[in-house]
């Protein structure tokens, strides 16, 4: 009954065979029903670009790694957890110090998010179980870690040997992973960072945050090579720096050859789906580096022939909506004739990626993605900026995304100074970046309608004074 | 040329009726339980009014939340646009509106052609619009068109929450248990309501002149908050509730000279 869904995901027919039963058992725990299929299959078509072999690509991806995460504990010895904020070359070090068979690394939350949540649009029974289990609803909970824990309690996915986490910029994780160990008795490695850093500082990082950060690291290195029973090893953290720096840049000439192209080739849905596998530990290194370079040879060819998803001439805005379970939102924008040039946190400006004087060092010793993520409201403000400017965009979508610690802060400052030194308009937009019951889709669109017939307005205007 | 515009809100369908400009006809009516039926209901009562049928209308543009609900609709447009259309042409002077409706409150900057400049509009909660009152009315077993003159002679207003609408229906229940007037009671409802759309508001700025539509409009306490609030003189047309459908007729009409 999933042989046509798969195939939307890249796989091959003889993969899906030799797959069956590894995935029937996956899909009877995880409650995937006929109707279900075909749910997914009709949101496959309608909100992304299957017909690029890169998309069913990175589609696959996460489809076998949904089934390895409901299958880990019978399949390995041990397995390892992670989620968002927490970046992959920590990660991704410590899984390649390990045998495959041996131990399995995932972040389940999205996961299940990029599976469940966008494709078969049935997460609330795992967002409910997470609120029944210790994430109540109405207290500002992150849903990403109510759907982790929900996933637990109902027995869909395994309890971990050890859960990794971070709190770069927020601090749900640390406390989603206390209740997870107080109440669960799963160890916990917390990897701790100095966020807040004065206006003005970033992307300059003092050699104190520096130091703190690899202090931490190597604090959060020894817990996991305690409790998993290995050793952490320089090959694994250049292997792993090598496949991130590769891949990283990679996305980013992708996000260039859509951001500067009129009509816009492809649906910024589809882009999500290699976006987070920029923080998803799969061991498929090689698959997903293959899925991008077929992606972006696919752009570049739709680009070439003038071939696109939205009208050509478009005005085009910046968005930071970055709903993972729910690409409905982003279609919308499209659909609304909004030209999505560019979403955060897609691109990043080459000072960034290539003139930090730590760099080379954090790499080395695995820290790295401490520079990479924004670290403060200031940084938020930076790169929002530098995203409008460097894609000449004539608006901006301003995601406020409720129970968002890192985010919420920092939307109404960047409306403020966007609107001020770029004198383009900023529309809010409500939502929830895992959970859709927290917001109305219908409400959404009379906004982005009226903001794009407002930015029509305002570009027939500059054209006809010109 | 006659066009129609249809604005099915969450409480009420609108239709407008125009011809080159001008206004023949208009009919207001609760949504009830069908958008399609509630479409077809309010125009085909409009309509009469102006002795004409379905086969007159040249071009309709339906607007509203239930926009895309209206079968007979050749286009859809948003109630934002709209709003600022409809003010337009009954007064042009306008460069704000407020409106606030059954489900949702907005404050639009208009431009001198009519068009939107700018807006800001509540987010899915229900404080700061009609449903907040429906909601306090009915705690304190009023008729909500009874709340405005009832507020006009109120001493002290009552502090109620301005940010959720069931904390301030609890605190209402308390307030009402000490001892306080019904007058100060629905006073503080209206500061409550108007408070968060001014808040809102500041985001797009409030530019003379202000004008107030949508059925909350046509509560004299909440208009004094508005103004106590902003500052500023508002003003509010003869019939607050069909702007959308106005604006959606006179849509119509210049969409049918395009064509």
């Amino acid at each position: 009954m999933y042989t046509e869904l798969f195939k939307l995901c890249g796989f091959e027919p003889d993969e899906i065979e030799r797959e069956r039963p590894r995935i029937n058992k996956a899909f009877k725990i995880l409650g995937i029903e006929e109707k279900d299929i075909e749910r997914g299959e009709n949101r496959l078509r309608q909100y992304l670009d299957v017909e690029l072999l890169g998309v069913r690509k990175f589609l696959g991806i996460w489809m076998r790694e949904l089934v390895n995460l409901v299958l880990a504990r019978e399949e390995h010895d041990k397995v390892v957890y992670s989620d968002f904020p927490m970046e992959l070359r920590p990660l991704m070090s410590m899984m390649l110090s390990t045998e495959e068979k041996d131990v399995y690394f995932a972040t389940p939350g999205q996961i299940i998010n990029m599976t469940i949540g966008q494709i078969f649009d049935k997460l609330t029974p795992f967002l409910e179980a997470g609120e029944e289990n210790g994430l109540p609803p109405g207290a500002a909970h992150c849903a990403l870690y109510q759907t982790r824990l929900g996933a637990m309690v109902k027995g869909v996915i395994p309890f971990p040997d050890l859960s990794v986490i971070a709190s770069y910029h927020c601090d749900q994780p640390s406390e989603a992973e206390e209740l997870l160990h107080e109440v669960y008795g799963v160890p916990v490695a917390h990897l701790d960072s100095c966020p807040d850093a004065n206006w003005g500082d970033w992307p300059k990082f003092n050699d104190h945050r520096v130091r703190y950060g690899a202090s931490q690291a190597r604090k959060l290195f020894q817990t996991f090579e305690k409790v998993i029973g290995c050793q952490m090893t320089e090959e694994a953290i250049r292997a792993t720096n090598k496949a991130n720096a590769i891949y990283r840049l990679k996305f980013q000439q992708l996000a260039e050859l859509i951001g500067h192209a009129d009509p816009q080739p492809i649906r910024q849905a589809s882009m999500a789906h290699a976006f987070f596998l920029n923080s998803m530990p799969t061991r498929d290194i090689e698959g997903k580096q293959e899925a991008l370079e077929i992606l972006v040879d696919e752009v570049q060819q739709r680009v070439d022939e003038g071939r696109g998803v939205v009208e050509k001439g478009a005005p085009g805005v910046f968005s930071t909506i970055t709903i993972s379970v729910d690409p409905s939102i982003t279609y919308m924008i499209e659909q609304a004739g909004l030209a999505i040039r560019i979403q955060i946190p897609f691109w990043l400006g080459p000072w960034v990626l290539t003139k930090h004087p730590y760099r080379d060092w954090a790499d080395m010793i695995g820290v790295g993605p401490c520079l990479d993520i924004p670290h403060s409201c200031q940084a938020h403000v930076t790169i929002n900026l530098e995203n409008c400017r460097a894609f000449n965009v004539d608006g901006v979508i301003n995601f406020y995304p409720y129970s968002c610690r890192e985010w919420t802060p920092t939307v109404m400052i960047t409306k403020k100074v966007i609107e001020k030194e770029l004198g383009i308009p900023v529309l809010i937009l409500e939502g929830d970046s895992y959970d859709t019951r927290n917001y109305s889709a219908s409400q959404l669109r009379t906004r982005v309608e009226t903001f794009a017939e407002l930015l029509r307005a305002t570009k027939a205007t500059k054209a006809a004074s010109r | 040329m006659i066009t129609a515009g249809v604005d099915v809100g969450a409480a009420t369908a609108k239709t407008a009726i125009i011809s080159d400009g001008k206004i023949l006809s208009y009919a207001v009516i609760p949504t009830g339980d069908s958008v399609a039926r509630a479409a077809e209901r309010v125009t085909r009562a409009a309509l009469e009014q102006a002795g004409l049928s379905m086969a007159d209308l040249s071009f309709v543009i339906s607007t509203g939340y239930g926009r895309n609900g209206v079968a007979f609709a050749n286009k859809t447009a948003s109630e934002i646009i709209c709003h600022a259309k409809g003010v337009n042409l009954l007064m042009p002077a306008a460069r704000t509106v407020i409106d606030i409706g059954g489900q949702d409150s907005k404050v639009i900057g208009v431009r001198e052609n009519g068009t939107v400049s700018d807006f800001v509009m509540n987010d899915k909660c229900a404080a700061g619009t009609g449903r907040f009152l429906e909601v306090m009315a009915g705690v304190l077993g009023l008729d909500i068109e009874e709340m405005g003159p009832i507020s006009c002679t109120s001493k002290e207003p009552c502090p109620i929450s301005n940010t959720c609408t069931i904390f301030a229906e609890t605190e209402m229940v308390s307030l009402r248990a000490e001892g306080r007037t019904r007058e100060d009671l629905v006073a503080g409802i209206h500061k409550a309501v108007a408070s968060r759309v001014v808040v809102m508001g500041k985001t797009v700025g409030y530019r003379e002149q202000v004008v107030f539509t949508g059925g909350v409009a046509k509560n004299t306490g909440v208009k004094n908050s508005l103004e106590a609030g902003i500052g500023l003189p508002i003003l509010i047309p003869e019939e607050p509730q069909i702007m959308g459908a106005l604006g959606a007729a006179l849509l119509a009409k210049a969409e049918l000279s395009r064509q």
